[in-house]
């Protein structure tokens, strides 16, 4: 590589500031290489426009003009106008040829470039190999939730040095987390190796941080003093650090399009002698949830390639925000192959026309906003893709080198390495290994044996007929809840039976053949072999999994019954007693409204607490301690309802306040400190301030007899004599 | 400047006026361009790029779609030496990204 000093200048703001005479000295030719931004050159001062329309050396030395990252005026014509208006230079130099240079020109983004800048129709084009052949790409499961453990995890508890990190780029939304992860990191750095400059090997680069400190990032990443850096969009562009090892895309959104994920990916390993490693960490939603379609399938029976969706159903993953098509996804398997090339080209098509008319506002979001409208369906294709990630990219942006894969120096991608029958553990680059892949995840839906709590050796005792009516009884109520779920998140609707999430029959299937069953992955053999596809039912992983904890649970209870701690209530004793005697359901019985009613309240009433947390518990030691997941709504609910802790209402006008542990609810506090007090003994106050705290607290005063709403409502009046007398008079009163 | 005098084309082929001489086809002009930033750089732009350099010497608009990290810079660049004092003006969207490419300031070829 050889450095050619030439005349060069970069317009920017603060040069321009710096040096009046630049335009002068722009005018006379002096420069020979003017970089420019739109908003330089176009605003309503700017003195570029006297230049334009001049007679000047400029304007005659002018041999080409250049439009770097021309991909940009997609995106950002809608908040930087002046982008819509760079057809006005072409307009004031006719005769100098343009070109347009980006790595990611889809079609209609072409067009719409040729469009904006007004080029002649028609352009050549010129294009080259556009695979990275050193890349190797990875997509991971981001875990639910904040958490950033995989990335706490890129600096190992047994570093030396911080030189041993591989260079990398991690690509987050916003500057905010941004600072926040650099922190963390740096926290986490200092504790391992309080020795290192840890300001220096963590490093933060986004738009709005100033110059300086900019540029020394930049030096350090250069010099291989920064390890880590934390940056925004604004290190996609046209930065050009040979030796990065990895760049890491934390989460998807709707900010992230196709075009600049492939931008950030090829900051990875410019040095082509390097291997390098992109890694996309998609939350669960944006993945299909079920095992992909193989490419075999697609030939044979494919899913239909569709964007619409006419039923509008919605599959919301209540660990993120963004409700995802579920029956959407599994068009977005498609993988790129030569015998598929028809669909794919039908395929993207439907994406192409889709991204013009967002451009166009032809489809504009009236209503709730789905994932599929709001993230780039190219970007879902490129994370469900069962084929190459490689020539999903290449496809999509039509570089002609789509099929080379024997360029490609490593295993190339997730999906190629499986279809090549490497081993997912000795696979890794950079300390990434393809175990970790959601490929290699999804290849197995339910957690397989290898991961999970050894299984007992010795069958359980049969069951008996007291409990496996009581199975049946806990089943149901279980599908009901699963029933109303799905209903309220508009899965399906109310005028269907519960039966079509499990039927009855397959119900006393399973509690027949539970003896047999150590491990929800037997349980989902069992629904299996009877014929139930649970990937095309409506159950998740995590439902038979639930499933499986309730059955396990009333089994063990029934068995032991004594030693099982916080036994149920008495009047829930009453209540499951009175339930054993029911009769066996028969397999066609739909239950009644009633019926479903008293088994989940029977369910809520006798499964103790310490269950939910030992479910909780197995369950996320069955998936590897990978996933926390946050306790479902509903389970808090019934959870807290089912607290033995509570005392029963009590029928004497006299109760005595319990304390609560702070994780049983949200008010437990002020709670807390009432305790040991009797109702009527408690100045109005301290009701005041443990009323005005709601859930928990309130919750609390109701189980001691207090009508929490009246009370509430009248101290919101503000009326403080009357407040005073009438909760006196509520608390005073309340038997009755 | 390297001129060639004696034009032997093929027919069809497009006329092109540079400052360094005679009229020239574009194919030789495009060589004396390559030529220049060869001798310049002692370096040698790849096919993809003196085919779109030679575009841009034809007065067409192109558009040059190249993988990252492959040389699109050096397309632009080297248009400088298409004329006498040639001046490629560059419209980049990221402060950034500006502020990387001037101090360098190199032709990125190899």
């Amino acid at each position: 590589m050889t450095a050619l000093e030439l005349p060069a200048v970069a317009l920017t703001k603060e040069n321009v500031k710096e040096d009046p005479e630049i335009w002068a000295k722009l005018e006379r030719a002096e420069y020979r290489l003017v970089y420019a931004s739109p908003e330089i050159l176009l605003n309503s001062k700017s003195p570029f426009k006297k230049i334009m329309t001049g007679e000047n050396k400029f304007r005659d030395h002018l041999a080409a003009i250049a439009m770097d990252e021309a991909h940009s005026v997609w995106s950002n014509g809608e908040f930087r106008k002046e982008y819509n208006k760079i057809g006005a230079i072409r307009a004031y130099f006719p005769k100098v040829p343009w070109v347009a240079l980006s790595a990611t020109f889809p079609p209609h983004l072409m067009s719409f470039c040729q469009k904006v800048c007004n080029m002649t129709i028609p352009s050549d084009v010129v294009t080259c190999a556009g695979r990275r052949t050193n890349i190797n790409i990875i997509v991971i499961e981001k875990p639910a939730g904040k958490t950033i453990r995989p990335l706490l995890d890129l600096i190992p508890d047994d570093l030396e040095h911080t030189g041993l990190i591989p260079k990398t780029l991690i690509f987050v939304d916003s500057c905010k987390s941004a600072r926040r992860l650099a922190q963390r990191m740096r926290k986490r750095l200092r504790q391992i190796l309080p020795s290192f400059n840890s300001e220096n090997a963590i490093r933060t680069y986004y738009s709005t941080i100033d110059n300086r400190k900019k540029q020394e990032t930049y030096n350090l990443l250069k010099i291989s003093e920064a390890r880590l850096v934390f940056c925004t969009d604004s290190m996609s562009l046209g930065v050009n650090i040979p030796d990065v090892a990895r760049v890491i895309q934390w989460g998807v959104t709707k900010k992230v399009d196709m075009n600049s994920l492939v931008q950030r990916i090829g900051r990875a390993a410019r040095n082509q002698e390097i291997q390098g490693l992109a890694v996309v960490y998609a939350p669960k939603s944006l993945l299909r949830p079920v095992p992909k379609h193989s490419a075999a399938e697609w030939t044979t029976n494919p899913p239909p390639v569709t964007f619409d969706d006419p039923d509008g159903e919605l599959w919301e993953d209540e660990d993120d925000p963004a409700p995802v098509k579920h029956r959407d996804l599994a068009c977005f398997s498609l993988p790129v192959t030569q015998d598929l090339q028809e669909k794919v080209d039908q395929f993207q098509r439907h994406m192409y026309r889709k991204a013009k008319a967002s451009k166009d506002g032809v489809v504009n979001t009236v209503g709730p906003r789905k994932a599929t409208d709001t993230i780039d369906p190219a970007l879902l294709w490129f994370l469900n893709t069962v084929g190459c990630r490689h020539r999903c990219i290449l496809s999509y942006l039509k570089y002609p080198d789509v099929f080379d894969d024997s360029n490609q120096k490593s295993w190339c991608c997730d999906n190629c390495a499986f279809g090549k029958n490497l081993d997912p553990q000795t696979t890794n680059t950079e300390g990434f290994s393809v175990q970790s892949s959601y490929a290699f995840a999804s290849g197995s839906t339910l957690p397989s044996s290898k991961v999970g709590p050894a299984r007992p050796d010795n069958p359980r005792r049969p069951i008996t007929a007291t409990t496996s009516s009581l199975l049946h009884e806990d089943v149901k109520a279980w599908r009901k809840g699963l029933f109303d779920k799905l209903v309220s998140r508009r899965v399906i609707s109310r005028a269907l039976n519960e039966v079509i999430v499990l039927p009855d029959d397959l119900i006393a299937k399973v509690v027949t053949a539970f003896p047999r069953i150590h491990h929800p992955s037997d349980l989902a053999d069992t629904l299996q072999s009877a014929k139930f596809d649970i990937k095309c039912s409506l159950l998740r992983e995590k439902d038979v999994v639930d499933l499986f904890g309730i059955l396990q649970w009333r089994v063990e209870r029934e068995s032991r019954p004594a030693a099982l701690p916080h036994p149920p209530p008495s009047n829930g004793t009453a209540q499951t007693t009175q339930a054993s005697v029911l009769p066996l359901p028969v397999s066609d019985h739909s239950p009644t409204i009633s019926d479903t009613q008293s088994a989940t309240a029977l369910i809520q009433q006798s499964l103790p607490r310490s269950t939910i947390r030992e479910r909780k518990r197995r369950a996320e030691q069955i998936e590897g301690g990978k996933k926390k997941r946050r306790q479902p709504l509903a389970e808090v609910r019934a959870s807290s309802q089912r607290n033995n802790q509570y005392p029963e209402r009590p029928n004497s006008s006299v109760c005595k306040v319990t304390p609560v542990s702070r994780r049983q609810a949200d008010g437990g506090k002020s709670v807390n400190k009432l305790a040991g007090k009797t109702i009527t003994s408690l100045p109005t106050s301290e009701i005041h301030s443990s009323c005005s705290l709601s859930g928990g607290s309130q919750r609390h005063l109701r189980y001691a007899g207090c009508d929490i709403a009246k009370v509430s409502n009248e101290l919101r009046s503000k009326e403080g004599k009357r407040i005073i007398k009438a909760s006196q008079k509520l608390i005073d009163g309340k038997g009755d | 400047m390297a001129v060639l005098s004696k034009p032997a084309v093929p027919k069809g082929s497009r006329w092109v006026h540079l400052d360094y001489g005679s009229a020239m086809t574009l194919h030789q002009a495009t060589e004396t361009v390559i030529e220049n930033v060869n001798g310049l750089l002692k370096c040698r732009l790849r096919d993809w790029q003196a085919r779109a350099v030679q575009s841009l010497l034809g007065k067409r608009d192109v558009f040059v779609k190249a993988g990252t990290g492959s040389g699109k810079s050096a397309v632009f660049q080297s248009m400088i030496a298409a004329k006498e004092n040639g001046v490629v003006l560059v419209i980049a969207p990221l402060k950034s990204l500006m502020d990387d490419q001037v101090p360098l300031s190199s032709l990125d070829l190899c």
